[in-house]
């Protein structure tokens, strides 16, 4: 067993911070606001002690947290060793004994019974652990019971010491108040406590092996009278799940920008909370270093979060063949993955003729007299009328109703008129003519 | 470095001007990355504006497209037009092209197509603005990204000197008549 002992000289956020070390072990368990215990015996393949420790105060840094970190076969040793900041056991001071006896911090009265031990035998001569290790046990018991018995076992390491169970937050929350600074909704400093909550938010779900799917920012401003509205929610659902600050901040800035020329801020901004509300798994695989499509791939999905955010989904697209005859159904819009392959495209070459490159909204009707077109009561000549027509019928399965009819019949021609230009203009069993699409 | 500032202050505007033209002139030229275009010798260049009009400019655009089939392409319109069964019948698999379809202004669109450069080395818009500052800007995040922006032209092409190139393409028989009106690359390698 080896355990690793982050021991934080101030109160820290102990609950949060653990979430980032699941990525070097899942058993993890917490003293109050002061310490986090890694089981890190069962990983040294995967990673050195050193290199444990390395990442470990990168991790903190990045969270602005200082911590001293010690790792041991015991997580009284490694607490000891953290907190008094000592590489050697016998070096440790008596008060240390607190910490061997009582890990968590749970025992008040334990704690008050060796606090005197530790006094007694402090008027005795005994300075540190290395000198108390010495005494033999039936000297302890006979003078100090049962709270004498328990030490000598602490520090002998012959107690085993059940790990208590600590399980991640459920929802991950990052927060921050602004009591002193005052600010009405400039976006800049806004942007930059979000990138912040951004960092510490993908940080955590990066060790749950998770990815941001919905997130939601709540911008929260003083309550007066003149700003009624004064909990601001944006609720964000990434199309693609997102797992980087830079991309994911981008999105929330489009929005934010775009509402705060709409509503301006009437009082102070006095918090900003982001709340993961929604996340997937994945496959933490490793990075592939002989070839960037990965990344290539998630800067693809970023701009296409970023356009369905400015523009709307349904105005994003990529399309897709179907098999309707008609021009105006030949092809529909796809919302997927963008540039995703489809290895089942239809191959329209040698099927149906060449097709006009745009479509006019609807048919628009014209009228075809003797060498000309009259399109939208203008009239143009006709250059060459090709000989070549595509017959295209049917509709009829698509509402089988007798009173709907559905069904189409049409003789599509291609005609060359003066500009020059060549049009895609198509005839109906009534002998109405309607321009269809144009080649451009 | 502060002699020549030195020496410019002392200088008349005219000479001042004819100096720095000639500064400009006497260094290498930029080189450029090319597409190869039909009918265009010299191909379009990397990272410039290119404004298209006549009766075959998408047609010829999407030559352009089939003889690269390894890049994606920035489609924008203001309503879908485009008819895909065209596209894919030119030759051009469908899941390349991103359409985008926006009655708003496309600034803001055309700035993320931009951002995402590298992989839309082919931009297309309509010619929807002469405003010189915005083609500027156009102009800067095309050479930065080194993405061609195609703007489609409807009546008139735009007298803005950010465009580089501008092109009148028509149906000529089988193939494209080709007239160029102004082509302003720099040198290809």
């Amino acid at each position: 067993m080896k355990v690793a002992c982050i021991w934080f000289a101030e109160e820290a956020p102990t609950e949060k911070l653990a979430d980032l070390f699941l990525r070097f072990s899942p058993q993890i368990c917490l003293r109050k606001k002061r310490a986090i215990f890694i089981e890190i015996g069962k990983c040294e393949r995967l990673y050195s002690e050193a290199n444990f420790i390395a990442r470990a105060h990168v991790l903190l840094k990045r969270h602005l947290q200082a911590a001293h970190i010690s790792v041991a076969s015991d997580i009284t040793d490694s607490l000891a060793l953290a907190k008094f900041g000592v590489t050697e056991l016998k070096d440790l001071p008596l008060e240390a004994l607190l910490d061997f006896a009582d890990p968590f911090d749970r025992d008040e009265v334990l704690r008050k019974s060796v606090h005197s031990l530790i006094c007694s035998f402090r008027d005795l001569g005994i300075k540190n652990i290395g000198q108390f290790k010495k005494l033999p046990a039936s000297d302890l018991i006979s003078r100090y019971g049962v709270v004498g018995r328990h030490c000598h076992s602490r520090i002998h390491l012959n107690d085993m010491i059940s790990w208590p169970k600590w399980m991640p937050e459920e929802a991950i929350v990052e927060a921050k108040e602004f009591p002193y600074f005052e600010f009405y909704g400039e976006l800049d400093p806004i942007l930059f406590e979000l990138k912040a909550q951004l960092d510490r938010t993908f940080s955590r779900l990066f060790s749950r092996r998770k990815r941001l799917t919905k997130l939601q920012v709540q911008i929260r401003c003083e309550k007066l009278s003149v700003n009624p509205n004064f909990l601001r929610n944006f609720e964000f659902n990434f199309y693609t799940p997102q797992n980087q600050t830079k991309i994911t901040l981008r999105i929330i800035k489009e929005r934010l920008a775009k509402d705060f020329e709409k509503n301006p801020f009437l009082s102070p901004i006095e918090a900003i909370q982001t709340q993961v509300l929604k996340s997937v798994s994945f496959s933490g695989i490793q990075k592939n270093i002989l070839n960037n499509d990965e990344e290539k791939f998630e800067q693809i999905y970023s701009v296409h979060e970023q356009l369905v955010e400015i523009l709307g989904k349904e105005n994003v697209f990529e399309a897709e063949l179907t098999e309707d005859p008609r021009p105006e159904r030949s092809w529909k819009k796809k919302f997927g993955l963008p540039h995703e392959p489809n290895e089942n495209e239809i191959n329209l070459n040698g099927i149906i003729p060449e097709r006009a490159t745009y479509l006019c909204q609807s048919p628009i009707k014209i009228e075809v007299t003797a060498g000309y077109v009259h399109i939208r009561k203008r009239k143009y000549k006709i250059l060459h009328w090709s000989n070549e027509v595509e017959k295209i019928s049917g509709g009829w399965f698509e509402k089988p109703v007798p009173e709907i009819k559905n069904t189409f019949d049409r003789n599509y021609y291609h005609v060359e008129i003066e500009g020059p230009q060549r049009i895609s203009v198509f005839e109906t069993p009534s002998r109405e003519f309607f321009l269809h699409g144009y080649y451009g | 470095m502060y002699d020549s500032l030195i020496e410019r202050r002392s200088m008349g505007q005219q000479e001042l001007l004819r100096k720095l033209r000639e500064e400009i002139s006497s260094g290498p030229m930029n080189e450029r990355e090319f597409w190869k275009a039909p009918e265009l010798s010299s191909g379009i260049a990397r990272g410039i504006v290119a404004e298209l009009i006549g009766n075959a400019s998408s047609e010829y655009l999407l030559e352009v497209f089939r003889m690269h089939p390894e890049h994606f392409i920035f489609w924008c319109d203001k309503s879908p037009r485009l008819n895909a069964a065209a596209v894919s019948q030119r030759g051009i698999k469908l899941s390349r092209i991103k359409f985008i379809t926006t009655e708003k202004d496309l600034g803001p669109t055309l700035r993320i197509a931009f951002e995402g450069g590298q992989f839309y080395p082919f931009i297309v818009a309509p010619s929807y603005t002469s405003d010189i500052k915005t083609l500027q800007r156009y102009h800067l995040l095309a050479q930065k990204s080194k993405s061609t922006l195609f703007l489609l032209a409807d009546k008139k092409l735009s007298s803005a000197w950010p465009i580089s190139l501008q092109l009148e393409i028509n149906f000529s028989g089988e193939g494209f008549d080709v007239t160029i009106h102004r082509q302003k690359h720099g040198i290809g390698k």
